[in-house]
């Protein structure tokens, strides 16, 4: 009965042996830039899976409300004076085989209702592989708020002034030089944002990555990391009203606070941050880490 | 090279380090324990290697194929390295 035993976990071991290569073979590894890995520049590196592309240059009239939605690829956001969407980039095919068929008939879908305008990546129903969008969508400045949903891939927007909402199943979002409300939704990937100016609301909730802030805070700002660590830098001057806890990890804040609990895994804190001599606080802040720390950095030059 | 065959070099020399340090855990072992012991540490070790391993695996398959699998592929590989070490270390006592 051992011998069988043995014999068993032997085939076993050969099999998760084989899955290991099977799982990896995929990976394009020419396409790594190795030197930037061991700079620890680990948002560099993409792996992905790309067996076709075609350059891919296509235009939308622009409207008040934009929203992007199931989006597979990397986005890179900009803003123009301009009044139309444009999409400017690689359709991209990822899959074991090339089936050009399913990457004929995967397109951008444009819906409009009133001042709304819904751009969606359709691909053709059942097909197992991924055909999607890599590139730069320039989006008008008079855009209002723009809503983009991304189900594979990195997101940035950089010098926008608008509602921005940003949701990313599995990879980084990246925002940078922002003015208006901002709400990110990272299930899978790190939330990185410097320059924020947030008006109204500022709500960020990463499952798995860390958050990195740096701005202002909004009215209502809420920043929520299940696993992975809160970083913020706020201005000097900043006075808020603040619920932060966290259930395993430290917590670590430059500026006064009012009340500091420290339980035996977590911290808690409720009350008020920053200088109570500059005024009386305006704003809520609130922050949640579960399993990671949270780090409130004074900026000390803005 | 051939894609094949730099894995199967990687999975050979992670064998082989496997096998070397999980031989010198149980000699170590050996020292505090009883023979009999030390080897119902490794089936215990085994078999929660292989239950995160699996664990892992399936609920990472539910996001598709790819590297992300090996988070517990590895595991598994692990837990069922000490479950045969345990297995043929049994047999050959």
């Amino acid at each position: 009965m051992r011998k069988l035993w043995i014999v068993v976990f032997v085939l076993l071991q050969i099999l998760i042996a084989w899955g290991i290569y099977d799982s990896v073979r995929f990976v394009e590894f020419d396409s790594i830039n190795w030197s930037t890995l061991f700079r620890g520049n680990w948002e560099d590196i993409s792996f992905t899976n790309i067996k076709h592309k075609e350059p891919l240059v296509t235009n939308f009239m622009g409207a008040r409300n934009v929203r992007i939605e199931g989006f597979v690829g990397d986005m890179d956001i900009v803003y123009g004076d301009v009044s139309e969407i444009t999409f400017d980039g690689q359709k991209t095919l990822s899959h074991s085989s090339v089936d050009m068929d399913a990457f004929n008939n995967s397109y951008i879908e444009e819906r409009r209702q009133g001042d709304i305008l819904t751009l969606v990546w359709r691909k053709p129903q059942g097909y197992r592989g991924t055909v999607g969008f890599t590139g730069q969508v320039t989006i008008p400045r008079s855009v209002e708020s723009l809503d983009v949903e991304v189900t594979l891939g990195k997101v940035s927007s950089t010098g926008g002034t608008n509602n921005l909402n940003i949701s990313a199943d599995l990879g980084d979002v990246r925002v940078d030089d922002h003015t208006g409300s901002v709400v990110i939704d990272a299930d899978l990937g790190a939330v990185r944002l410097s320059n924020i100016k947030a008006t109204d609301v500022l709500k960020i909730t990463a499952d798995l990555g860390e958050i990195n802030y740096r701005g202002s805070l909004a009215l209502n700002s809420v920043i929520r990391a299940s696993l992975g660590s809160i970083k913020l830098t706020l201005p000097e001057d900043t006075l808020t009203n603040i619920d932060a806890s966290v259930d395993l990890g430290s917590l670590d804040c430059d500026f006064p606070l009012t009340t500091y609990s420290k339980r035996s895994l977590g911290s808690d804190v409720i009350g008020i941050m920053g200088d109570q001599s500059l005024g009386v606080p305006s704003g809520n802040l609130t922050i949640k880490a579960d399993l990671g720390s949270i780090d409130i950095k004074r900026a000390v030059i803005w | 090279m051939n894609l094949v065959l730099i894995t199967a070099l990687v999975v050979l020399f992670f064998l082989v380090i496997g096998m070397l340090t999980t031989s010198m855990e149980f000699k170590k072992r050996k020292l505090y324990h009883t023979t009999q012991n030390a080897y119902n540490i490794f089936l215990v070790k085994g078999v929660n290697n292989i239950s995160v391993g699996l664990a892992l695996y399936l609920g990472l398959y539910t996001i598709g194929k790819g590297p992300w699998l090996l988070g517990g592929l590895i595991p598994l590989f692990i837990g069922n390295m000490y479950v045969l070490f345990y297995l043929l270390g049994k047999e050959s006592s």
